[in-house]
């Protein structure tokens, strides 16, 4: 009753549904992926970038730490006799009797 | 720091739109569960189209209001409604043929108001594909709330 070219032309625009449908799905996939893609590379940068003053600062923390653990060693080396001579006057003055500061 | 536009995008989420994407699945599902379709559907359909018809019907509604609420990104929410869209308008084009086809001048009022919303969305996916575009060319932006415009006792 209805001439042929309605079924072919219901037939192209139906299969230029589904197949521009099926490219649309595959893009929207690809660029849900690519979205995603691109905000890890941002946030590799961001925490890179704020990474790399703390390294900076913790490396001359290190050296700090190491000038003041020599400095502190040296320092107590240095109090080391004099802590002693200190401690005999002390026995001295308490024990004069005592020979050599010790009783 | 280079002059920068804010990019603009048209929403799907418009009474026209949301009716007619909710009107296709509803329309198509009520076809299948009672078996029934339109005269001019039947007789210019091969039967294969006929069934590709409705599941299309079916998924553009489905997927184009997906879309349009979709709470992700906003260039996702575009990308998945112009799948829904471009499925609504192949469809509805299908019907405007055969309704004419078929109907000739008695088509006027149904297979006029169907082309019309075909021709819609015809146009709400070069819409959104031109807003895609948009979005693909200002790549690092991001979505700002703008406040409305005119205010209650504030200058027209």
């Amino acid at each position: 009753m209805t001439p042929e070219w309605v079924q072919t032309a219901t037939a192209i625009l139906g299969a230029v549904g589904a197949l521009g449908g099926l490219g649309g799905a595959v893009a929207a996939f690809s660029q849900r992926k690519k979205a995603r893609a691109d905000a890890a590379d941002v946030i590799t940068d961001a925490s890179l970038a704020l990474i790399e003053p703390l390294k900076a600062r913790v490396a001359e923390l290190e050296i700090e730490v190491n000038d003041l653990r020599r400095w502190r060693a040296h320092v107590q080396a240095v109090i080391f006799t004099p802590t002693i001579t200190v401690q005999e006057i002390r026995e001295s003055v308490r024990y004069p009797q005592a020979r050599n500061g010790r009783h | 720091m280079p002059h920068r536009q804010p990019v603009r995008v048209v929403t799907g989420r418009h009474p026209f739109e949301v009716a007619v994407l909710a009107a296709s699945p509803l329309a198509a599902a009520a076809m299948m569960a009672t078996n029934t379709r339109p005269r001019s559907v039947s007789e210019g359909m091969d039967n294969a189209v006929m069934v590709g018809w409705e599941v299309g019907l079916i998924l553009a509604g489905l997927i184009a209001l997906v879309g349009v609420w979709w709470p992700g990104k906003i260039r996702n929410s575009l990308a998945i409604e112009r799948v829904g869209v471009l499925l609504l308008g192949a469809a509805l084009s299908m019907y405007v043929v055969v309704v004419f086809a078929s109907a000739g001048t008695g088509a006027i009022v149904a297979g006029g108001f169907v082309g019309a919303l075909a021709l819609a969305s015809w146009v709400r996916l070069a819409q959104i594909w031109k807003d895609l575009r948009k979005l693909d060319a200002a790549r690092h932006g991001h979505i700002v709330h703008v406040p409305v415009v005119a205010e209650p006792g504030g200058r027209p």
